[in-house]
């Protein structure tokens, strides 16, 4: 593709601040179609950028100035379903949640279940190691790949993993999982299934302050127990939340906890009988328990366009993505109050308490340059926050073009310069997805521009966490 | 910056510490002297042998327990920790490290598990140190010090080079330090016991998976093709158990297995510790990695192999994963050939082979330690890893040969 409309849906994928038109887009149909993109690209020096359902929020698929992307969009077929071994091939560009509809049949599913699930692509879950509220127990989508089909960005095909699940060498498909596309392109996925639980329950638990259900948070663990989903929400995100979705949570509630117990049903009655017996001992002040599935969808629903429904109460919003030890959870609530107050700037909060992964949201009017300068500025100090905390830039958007700046707060030089090694082992031309992940003069050295949300998030189809 | 004491042992250097070790590293680079890394020493064979080295460095008094997070479930230790040490620090906050490998008892290192990816019969339900290992620090053979990942379970920023280091076996850096992700000891578990052919034991591990309870284990210990145990483990509460034992023995009887023995307590179903370490010296263990339904096809061949070499073959199956461990013993020369041939006809089923405990007269015999005839198809990007953080190629001359 290159027409000059046809390109201009590339220009970005979910971070819209940052925009470039690509030179040339490929729609790959097949494993061939990438390898040939890419070995013409090799030929002539030119960087190329994947890029599966543009739902990324931290600039992945980017582009450069003069690079082509290459879309996985259109390789969404599933090519091999093995119920026996609970395992399932897949293309890249098949939505999240069409693996687990393909496997439902067979009493199976994909536990990976990011927000934006029912159009991400798991060629882009691959890519990003993107997580979901039910990472806490089933782990991320790194803990659920037996094997990945890649077009090097010297042009091979190779299969990471395979069907024995003792590897001989180096684990590569570990390392290229969450690689952002700097080490590969994904043409084919053989994902893990799982026996869909027998019995879950689900409930809301309302508290006075944010530290409250944090404090709830922290005694669940220590109990032991490790439920499927630990989800919080603050003041500021219920009440855009109610106001979107009408989802049942408590507007006067200072915040809100979802807990979702799975498993067998004795043990899913005593688990669940803990959580709601910690969240009363931390001072809950009421407990909504999903009597039916279609009253845990709407909790879900509730909960999955959050950030969607953040556009009723501000103009604009920056999400971030951090992460830090769970047991720091109130501490750093109290600290991002802080700094939005010293920036006189609102900041709602909707994130995985279970697994400390934090997405403040930044509310601010993007028609002020000024507020959106400080509500940039604030964002950032936050991700760095999460570093001073012992935690992390990223618990599953990815670093992308985003805060690849700020890499340098978590790693030292070494520590980079050692992950460029395997870049440069896979990619001795430096030609897949560059300026991506690594501070790069070029990357750092830019302002991006006005946050524009993206069409699906506008839509509500999709959140950011 | 302060380098801690190096104790030489053994001709073996001992650094106290990562900037020890990495002072060690930076000499022997300065030296282009070949280096084996090695903590308990209870896998040096694993993944080919390595002859010789200038320098052998020692994790044995890396041995430090860094910072234990109760809170949060982690625990950082220096690598040549024991786990055998750790699990009882941990047992005290009742947590543990999920990992059960049947080399615990001669001293596995943590730095060890997670290089050579051993665990136990438990990875069926918590995996291996691919998923608990959460942060690393590294030497590098240049001496450079490279720290990755951290303290939380979610973490996506820039490479996992943690998993890289899974399966490595000390031929890319050393791990100096890891960060690890605990899991909630269980209170009460029990062992259920039946006698089962290999086909029997395949039905009857999906029926325990489609349960819907989680097995923490599912093994099968017997000779090939003959009836053997199968032993699933369940874990739980003590209000908990009950229940998933008789959920469990329901969806066996469904697929006809009547004959259930159900052991109160926790024995381990670890039969492969207690084997190996029988095994020792003389008989081969061969590991082979296969889909969990080729079972019954691999005990079929093997079975075949054994009597056509004359001779016994003992096996020890994850079945829920695939995994067998396979205890060979009889003429040298009949081994050699049986895993020769093994190596073929798992190759074709995109299954590995790997050779872990031998008599060096079979290398020799064989002329090779790589038991299957292709290299994987990762081996240039393998090599060329290699390549990157060891130029020289000195860490551990000899494994992966010979695409290393």
């Amino acid at each position: 593709m290159t027409d000059a409309v046809g390109l201009k849906a590339y220009e970005c994928d979910g971070l819209t601040a940052f925009r470039m038109r690509p030179a040339l887009v490929v729609l790959a149909e097949s494993t061939q179609d990438v390898a040939t993109a890419v070995r013409i690209c090799g030929r002539y020096g030119v960087s190329f950028v994947p890029r599966g359902a543009g739902t990324g929020l931290s600039g992945g698929a980017l582009p450069g100035p003069d690079s082509v992307v290459i879309s996985t969009a259109r390789m969404r077929k599933v090519l091999a379903i093995d119920a026996d071994n609970r395992r399932m091939t897949v293309q890249p560009g098949m939505a999240n949640i069409a693996v687990s509809a393909a496997a439902e049949p067979y009493g199976l599913y994909f536990a990976p279940d990011p927000s934006s699930q029912i159009v991400c692509s798991v060629g882009g879950n691959v890519a990003e190691n993107s997580g979901g509220a039910h990472c806490l127990k089933y782990g991320f989508t790194t803990n659920h790949v037996y094997a990945v089909t890649v077009v090097t960005p010297s042009g091979e095909v190779v299969r990471l993993g395979g069907n024995s699940a003792d590897p001989i060498g180096p684990d590569l498909l570990g390392v290229f999982i969450g690689s952002e596309g700097t080490l590969g392109t994904v043409t084919e996925i053989v994902v893990r299934l799982l026996v869909r639980p027998i019995a879950v329950r689900t409930l809301v638990a309302d508290f006075a302050t944010a530290e409250q259900a944090a404090d709830a948070v922290s005694g669940l663990v220590s109990h032991g127990v490790i439920p499927a989903a630990v989800e919080m929400l603050d003041q500021l995100a219920i009440s855009a939340v109610e106001t979107a979705t009408h989802a049942g949570y408590s507007r006067d509630a200072g915040a809100a906890l979802v807990i979702e117990v799975d498993g067998f049903a004795a043990a899913v009655g005593e688990e669940f009988e803990i959580a709601e017996r910690l969240c009363r001992d931390n001072h809950a002040t009421g407990i909504r328990i999903a009597q039916t599935s279609r009253e845990r969808d709407l909790i879900w629903k509730g909960r999955k366009s959050a950030f969607a429904a953040m556009g009723r109460i501000s103009p604009a919003y920056l999400v971030q993505d951090g992460v830090i030890p769970r047991t720091r959870l109130a501490e750093v609530l109290t600290r991002i109050d802080e700094l939005a107050s010293s920036a006189a700037l609102r900041v709602a909060n909707v994130f995985h308490a279970g697994d400390g992964n934090l997405h403040p949201l930044v509310l601010f009017d993007s028609d002020d340059p000024e507020e959106t300068e400080r509500a940039e500025g604030l964002s950032t100090d936050i991700a760095e926050l999460c570093v001073a905390f012992g935690g992390s830039l990223s618990g599953e958007h990815g670093i992308g073009a985003d805060k690849a700046c700020s890499m340098p707060t978590m790693f030292s030089a070494d520590d980079l310069d050692t992950m460029k090694r395997v870049r440069v082992a896979f990619d001795p031309y430096g030609l897949a997805n560059p300026d991506k992940i690594f501070p790069t003069p070029r990357l750092c050295g830019e302002k991006s521009g006005k946050y524009r949300p993206h069409p699906l998030e506008t839509s509500g189809l999709i959140g950011r966490g | 910056m302060t380098v801690g004491p190096v104790a030489v042992i053994d001709d073996q250097q001992r650094p106290a510490d990562v900037e020890a070790a990495a002072a060690l590293m930076r000499d022997s680079a300065a030296e282009r002297a070949s280096v084996l890394i090695s903590g308990a020493g209870s896998k040096l064979g694993w993944g080919g042998r390595v002859v010789a080295p200038d320098l052998k460095i020692n994790t044995g008094r890396l041995d430090r327990l860094i910072d234990y997070r109760p809170g949060d479930m982690t625990v950082a230790v220096q690598a040549g920790m024991s786990l055998a040490v750790l699990q009882p620090i941990l047992a005290e906050h009742g947590q543990w490290l999920a990992i059960d490998p049947p080399t615990e008892t001669a001293g596995a290192t943590i730095g060890g598990l997670l290089v050579s990816g051993d665990a136990g019969p438990c990875r069926l339900r918590h995996g291996t140190l691919r998923d608990l290992a959460i942060g690393c620090t590294l030497v590098l053979a240049d001496g450079t010090i490279a720290r990755a990942g951290g303290h939380v379970i979610k973490n996506v920023a820039g490479y996992d080079l943690t998993k890289l280091m899974y399966g490595s076996l000390g031929t890319l850096a050393l791990v100096g330090e890891v960060v690890l992700r605990l899991s909630p000891l269980p209170a009460a578990s029990r062992t259920i016991s039946c006698a089962l052919r290999p086909t029997g034991a395949t039905r009857a591990t999906a029926a325990v998976i489609g349960s819907g309870v989680e097995p923490s284990a599912v093994e099968w210990h017997g000779t090939p093709s003959h009836a053997g145990t199968l032993l699933v483990r369940l874990d739980g509460t003590g209000r908990t158990i009950e229940s998933a034992t008789a959920h469990v023995v329901a969806a066996l009887r469904e697929v006809g297995v009547d004959d259930l023995d159900i052991v109160s307590g926790s024995p381990s179903p670890d039969r492969g510790g207690a084997v190996l370490a029988e095994g020792r010296p003389g008989p081969s263990t061969v590991r082979i990695g296969v889909l969990p339904d080729q079972f019954p096809l691999i005990s079929q061949t093997l079975e075949g192999l054994a009597a056509r070499h004359e001779l016994t073959a003992f096996l020890i199956s994850s079945t829920g994963l695939g995994l067998h461990t396979v205890r060979l013993s009889g003429p040298i020369a009949g081994q050699a050939a049986l895993i020769d041939e093994l190596g073929t006809a798992v190759q074709r089923l995109d299954g590995t082979v790997a050779l872990r405990d031998r008599d060096a007269e079979l290398d020799r015999v064989r002329g090779t330690s790589a038991p299957m005839p292709q290299p994987p198809q990762t081996a240039a990007l393998q090599r060329a890893v290699k390549d990157r953080f060891d130029p020289d190629h000195r860490l551990a001359p000899g494994r992966f040969t010979p695409w290393f």
